[in-house]
């Protein structure tokens, strides 16, 4: 019963706030929303066994990557987007509201209907297949060109970011 | 959690002791901030309330509680008023997940129950904590846009700033004493820090009896790296640019007054209090007393009362690296903003990232440090 | 169906695909290029959901492998992004994804 709870609590605040996200004029208020959307995901990822997941999920998103986008809203000082955020074209709007419309209503079929071709068992919620030894085994044994190409990755990016926003001469330029 | 109903009601109690812990804390802190700079200054600081001053705390929650009720009109009600809360909640929640001594067993009803001395137990107790505090910029971000005034603004986003630059190092700098535990779990890093220092030195066990096996032993670069960080992290002095007064009236918490401030004051605490608890953990041994452990065990009545002895030793660090943060504070002058950042990302990262390197190879070619 | 009282894999599953879609609608409609980065941000989020549950209800570690990988990825697409973003509007003051018709070469 707590878990169904739970489960409710948890999507009813990703849904609605990633509802938010997307519908308000207002770019802080929209950050705002994506934040409560990230702590919800994470719940989630609690609800499902994962705990882990869950913590780095709050601290990569929430605690630096919305960080970001706040700083980048508040220091442009954005006002609203007025009465309609929205963008309009004469055919390209329909074409858009209408491939949104058929891929929901493929998700939901697929959903409603059946999930073919998997073994599905309900899993002991105490599972330790997520435990942070496992993931770790996994990640650096069989992904670990994956996991190296990411720490390249990672290098290549900010040195991007830097050189795309650097002002010439740097902060002490006369 | 336990089934019971007396696990449920030995745990509700312990939950709310440990919060109470924490916001009662903060008043003696804060008579210790203010007699303790004034001793550093050669000044008398606020001794006419009370013995020592101590009733002043009293006098100033009373003054704080009838403040005048106000909000700028240029806010953002929502903001403005959310912001004290979430200053709040970090330092609670990572508080709380932070094993404050040893365990004990309770005899009910002729069962006996194990009880942890935290409020809960995570199986990656570090990353939580350092996931709850990673929050605590939004407080800070949403004072100074919810104020609707732009120092307000101008120091919240340099917190928030140095809070994610720090962050970096902090994070890195655990990472060394993370690979010689091999845990994610406060409790099992405590237990491995017990009994004399010992470790195999190329397959030859060495024991150093008169030192304790405490990981600031095993790394000592970590420690100074985690310690400076954690003074940009909860933006106190050095590291107090947020609130330089000469630049920024009093930053992010310019607009608010009274029990909103007092919010903000017990935001700032906590973390201070959740930094000290943090150091105390991980390089001096939690809860570990070096000496007369085993004879307090023997000599002590029940194991509950041995735990709370245990935690007044827990306490007793905590509160010596409490007074280090008052003392730095009032020593040390305020670093300038540039000066913050190269030190932020041009010192102590990449020395926080030779330390995590020197620490894999060492623990690679000694296979077994510390256990 | 499922009864309605127990949690199955369908109701996380049509949380991730709400959640797909909104963030695909904000894509496709929001005229602010930075409220268009954040909701690429929530797609992201809905595939991560969508990996954990089928991998604890396949018994299966490397759903949470891949969800880490994204995060990861997530947060370095965000960081360059965000710097385009700035580019752009410290140069033409404009976020109106409209604008950026005239950036064609």
């Amino acid at each position: 019963m707590a878990d169904i709870v739970v489960f409710y609590i948890f999507a009813g605040i990703s849904l609605a706030a990633a509802a938010g996200v997307v519908f308000h004029p207002n770019p802080v208020v929209s950050v705002l929303h994506l934040v409560a959307a990230m702590v919800g995901v994470s719940g989630l990822f609690f609800t499902l066994g994962a705990p882990f997941i869950g913590m780095v999920q709050i601290l990569v998103y929430a605690g630096a990557v919305i960080i970001l986008f706040l700083f980048v809203v508040m220091i442009f000082d954005l006002k609203t987007d007025g009465k309609n955020p929205f963008t309009y074209g004469l055919v390209t709007h329909y074409a858009k509201l209408l491939f949104i419309g058929c891929l929901t209503g493929l998700l939901l079929s697929k959903l409603l209907f059946k999930l073919d071709g998997f073994e599905f068992q309900s899993p002991d919620p105490l599972a330790p297949q997520y435990e942070v030894r496992n993931l770790a085994k996994v990640m650096f044994t069989d992904y670990m060109f994956m996991f190296e190409v990411l720490g390249l990755l990672l290098l290549v990016i900010p040195i991007g970011a830097v050189a795309l926003s650097r002002v010439r001469g740097g902060t002490h330029a006369e | 959690m336990g089934a019971s109903g007396f696990e449920i009601v030995v745990n509700t109690i312990k939950m709310l002791a440990i919060f109470l812990l924490m916001v009662q804390l903060v008043p003696i802190l804060v008579w210790v901030e203010r007699r303790g700079s004034a001793y550093i200054q050669n000044r008398f600081g606020p001794n006419r309330v009370g013995p020592l001053g101590l009733t002043q705390l009293l006098a100033d929650a009373v003054k704080f509680l009838f403040k005048e009720e106000f909000r700028p009109p240029s806010s953002v009600a929502f903001m403005y008023y959310a912001a004290p809360v979430l200053a709040l909640i970090p330092g609670a929640l990572a508080f709380a997940a932070i094993p404050l001594s040893a365990p004990f067993t309770l005899d009910y009803d002729g069962q006996t129950y194990n009880f942890l001395f935290q409020s809960y137990q995570l199986g990656a107790g570090i990353v939580f904590v350092l996931a709850v505090s990673s929050l605590g910029a939004y407080a800070l971000l949403f004072a100074g846009w919810g104020s609707g005034n732009k120092y307000s603004l101008m120091g919240a986003l340099r917190a928030s700033a140095q809070m994610i630059s720090y962050e970096l190092a902090l994070g890195l700098s655990l990472v060394g004493i993370l690979m010689i535990y091999g845990t994610f779990s406060f409790s099992e890093m405590v237990s491995a820090q017990q009994g004399p220092l010992n470790f195999v030195l190329f397959g030859t066990p060495v024991v150093i009896d008169f030192l304790p096996n405490w990981g600031i032993f095993y790394q000592p670069l970590g420690f100074i790296l985690f310690f400076a960080a954690t003074f940009a992290e909860t933006n106190r002095a050095p590291f107090d640019l947020p609130e330089a007064e000469a630049e920024l009236v009093a930053g992010y918490h310019t607009e608010y007054g009274g029990l909103k401030m007092l919010m903000f004051y017990i935001g700032e605490y906590g973390h201070m209090m959740v930094a000290s608890a943090l150091l105390t953990t991980f390089y001096f041994g939690g809860w570990d007393l070096p000496f007369g452990s085993e004879f307090l065990k023997e000599a002590l009545p029940s194991s509950f009362i041995y735990s709370l002895v245990m935690h007044l030793v827990f306490m007793g660090k905590v509160l010596f690296f409490l007074w280090v943060f008052v003392w730095v504070r009032w020593t040390v002058p305020r670093f300038r903003y540039d000066q913050l950042m190269d030190l932020g990302w041009k010192t102590m990262l990449p020395v926080a990232l030779a330390n995590t390197v020197a620490t894999a190879v060492i623990v690679v070619l000694f296979n077994s440090v510390g256990r | 169906m499922q009864s309605s009282l127990s949690i199955e894999i369908t109701h996380y599953l049509f949380v991730s695909g709400a959640m797909f879609v909104l963030g695909l609608a904000g894509v496709l409609l929001r005229k602010n290029i930075i409220v268009i980065l954040m909701s690429v941000e929530l797609m992201l989020n809905a595939v991560n959901l969508a990996f954990v549950t089928f991998g604890y209800y396949l018994q299966d570690v490397n759903g949470a492998i891949i969800t880490l990988f994204v995060i990861a990825i997530a947060a370095a697409e965000a960081a360059v992004g965000l710097a385009l973003v700035v580019m752009i509007y410290k140069n033409y003051k404009e976020t109106n994804i409209r604008f950026f018709e005239h950036l064609k070469g």
